[in-house]
């Protein structure tokens, strides 16, 4: 059944079959027409890509009124309110752009986001992401259930108001990234996905972030596909978004270049049908539109301009995929052992400390696990708290450092700009 | 018995990893600590403050509206708590980081002892911390004598 407003799942269809990767930038303006060239000149690349409309910091937690009084008095805000703007103007927004060679999504970080969902819908916009733990622990103070019963809200809506056509993005596989590792993600993102389901939605992505080891990022990419399709129901539509690294971004060009291009080269490689990008400007400012563009010229280049075999310099570790599989399952099922119901199963298993995100200072986080970049740049746990996975967790005792410290913990957040930054050229020019 | 450091940030913000190199930084010159976590409300910074009245508070913010969120923070600070010191802002105190000197003093001359957001002020911050424990420890020293 495809619905005549369902643009995006259908932009992801053909983009499966004729195996592209499709790139999407990050983009909120709040001037109506900065908005809307931004979105054109994502279009006017003529590539496989998606517009985005990311919403300000306001508009986030619902200080509506706050950002009203900012575009009345043409205050620049970090993100288009959608709220704020009347369905005219935001029908006017996409008008001539959205179309079904264009579709559009909207992005927020909101815990608690019914009204964003509404005026997402009146205006006709079929895609949206977040989650209500990957808008919750990361980016708020709102307890974990205040976010499940919103989000819970919002899945209904949402799938009544395109016959469950309208697609979401669990973050899942992207909160706190830096610093977890990747089967907590990979449980999160699905477990989310699974709540979608649950409550509706009918086409679903999942996600997941470039972490410091490309092997251990293949790995993880390959697990989340496996794991995913195991889970979700058959008539659910479903791909995988990779994010390009969110953390402490390499200062050179070269190296800022290496990293965005290799993010492509994983996500083509495991099997990721979106790609969310950065720009080599990440170090230093809020990207400019022009640095958004480059960013989806590169990697439209590295994934779908390059014949035959791609990344072919990153191997398959199966060891390192059957750790993460492991993990995983182990994670996914002690939570879906709780309830059936998800929104009941997501609450307990953070009180119980079954999900426990390592160095989430969140209240509804219980704070028991550690986590480390070992030796070969792999995320890997130092502690693992209340998880149920001591029994099939494999630790390499030597590389744990017993003594977080400052310094240690500098320099793990800074290992991809360390390390991108000392090659000398561009490493997949 | 050690110092309290008060470690908070501004109610936009929603970083994390600034708020846990900050609390390891204070935790290994001699501080208990008190983390209030990201995106914190105005008040409950201040409720903390008057209630657990620290050595020192940190106000940890790299979203760039350091400028705007952390002179209001300030103002209200002084006005609903009696006496105040060692307030401290540090991070990326605007989104242009050409302006950080200018924004810094503006800070300063709002009442935190000091603003940071230069390369190298991490030796600075340093020197006040190991002083801000010294003298806690004399003063102990001298009420137990």
């Amino acid at each position: 059944m495809s619905s005549k407003n369902a643009f995006f799942q259908q932009f992801i269809d053909e983009a499966i079959l004729s195996d592209k990767l499709i790139v999407q930038p990050r983009m909120g303006f709040s001037c109506k027409e900065s908005m809307k060239n931004g979105l054109i000149a994502t279009k006017n690349l003529n590539i496989p890509a998606i517009g985005t409309i990311t919403i300000d910091s306001f508009t986030r937690v619902r200080d509506f009124e706050k950002a009203s009084r900012a575009i009345k008095m043409s205050k620049p805000l970090n993100g288009y309110p959608i709220v704020s703007y009347s369905t005219e103007e935001n029908k006017k927004l996409i008008s001539k752009v959205r179309s079904i060679d264009f579709p559009v999504q909207v992005r927020h970080g909101s815990p608690t986001p019914e009204e964003i969902f509404r005026a997402t819908i009146r205006c006709g916009i079929d895609a949206i992401e977040g989650g209500p733990i990957s808008y919750c622990l990361p980016y708020s103070r709102v307890p974990i259930k205040e976010s499940i019963d919103s989000w819970r809200t919002c899945c209904k809506i949402f799938a009544k108001a395109n016959n469950g056509q309208n697609h979401i993005e669990s973050f899942g596989g992207c909160m706190m990234g830096q610093l977890c590792p990747p089967s907590l993600l990979i449980a999160i993102t699905i477990l989310e996905a699974i709540f979608f389901e649950y409550y509706g939605i009918k086409s679903i992505s999942l996600s997941l972030t470039q972490g410091y080891n490309s092997q251990q990022d293949l790995a993880a990419l390959r697990v989340l596909k496996k794991l995913s399709a195991k889970h979700l129901g058959e008539k659910i539509k479903q791909h995988i978004v990779y994010y390009t690294f969110m953390g402490k971004f390499p200062k050179t060009i070269n190296g800022a270049k290496s990293i965005i291009s290799e993010s492509a080269i994983i996500a083509k490689k495991g099997g990721a049908r979106r790609l969310i990008v950065k720009t080599i400007k990440e170090a230093y400012q809020i990207p400019t539109l022009e640095d958004n563009l480059e960013a989806l010229l590169l990697t439209n280049k590295i994934a779908n301009q390059n014949q035959g075999s791609i990344g072919q310099e990153i191997m398959i570790n199966t060891l390192l995929e059957e750790q993460i599989y492991t993990e995983a399952k182990a994670l996914i099922e002690s939570v879906l052992n709780i309830s059936k119901d998800p929104s009941i199963a997501i609450e307990i298993a953070f009180n119980k400390g079954y999900l426990d995100v390592p160095f989430c200072l969140h209240q509804s986080n219980r704070k028991l696990t550690l986590a480390h970049i070992d030796s070969s740049g792999c995320i890997s746990w130092t502690r693992v708290g209340n998880l149920q996975i001591s029994d099939v967790i494999h630790y390499n005792k030597s590389n744990v450092e017993s003594n977080l410290n400052s310094k240690a913990f500098l320099r793990m957040l800074s290992y991809n700009e360390l390390k991108y930054d000392s090659y000398k050229k561009e490493i997949y020019a | 018995m050690k110092p309290l450091a008060l470690i908070t940030t501004i109610p936009s913000d929603s970083h994390h990893w600034n708020l846990i190199f900050i609390e390891l930084l204070l935790k290994e010159h001699g501080f208990e600590i008190m983390n209030l976590g990201a995106c914190v409300p105005f008040e409950e910074t201040i409720k903390y403050y008057n209630t657990y009245k620290p050595e020192m508070l940190v106000v940890s913010t790299i979203n760039g509206h350091g400028f705007i969120e952390g002179k209001q923070l300030i103002n209200e600070l002084k006005k609903k708590s009696t006496s105040i010191k060692n307030i401290f802002i540090g991070g990326n105190l605007s989104t242009n980081l050409e302006l950080t000197e200018h924004h810094a003093a503006e800070l300063e001359n709002e009442g935190y002892t000091k603003a940071f957001g230069r390369e190298g002020d991490l030796i600075d911050f340093k020197h006040r911390m190991k002083r801000i424990v010294d003298r806690y420890k004399e003063k102990k020293h001298l009420l137990i004598k």
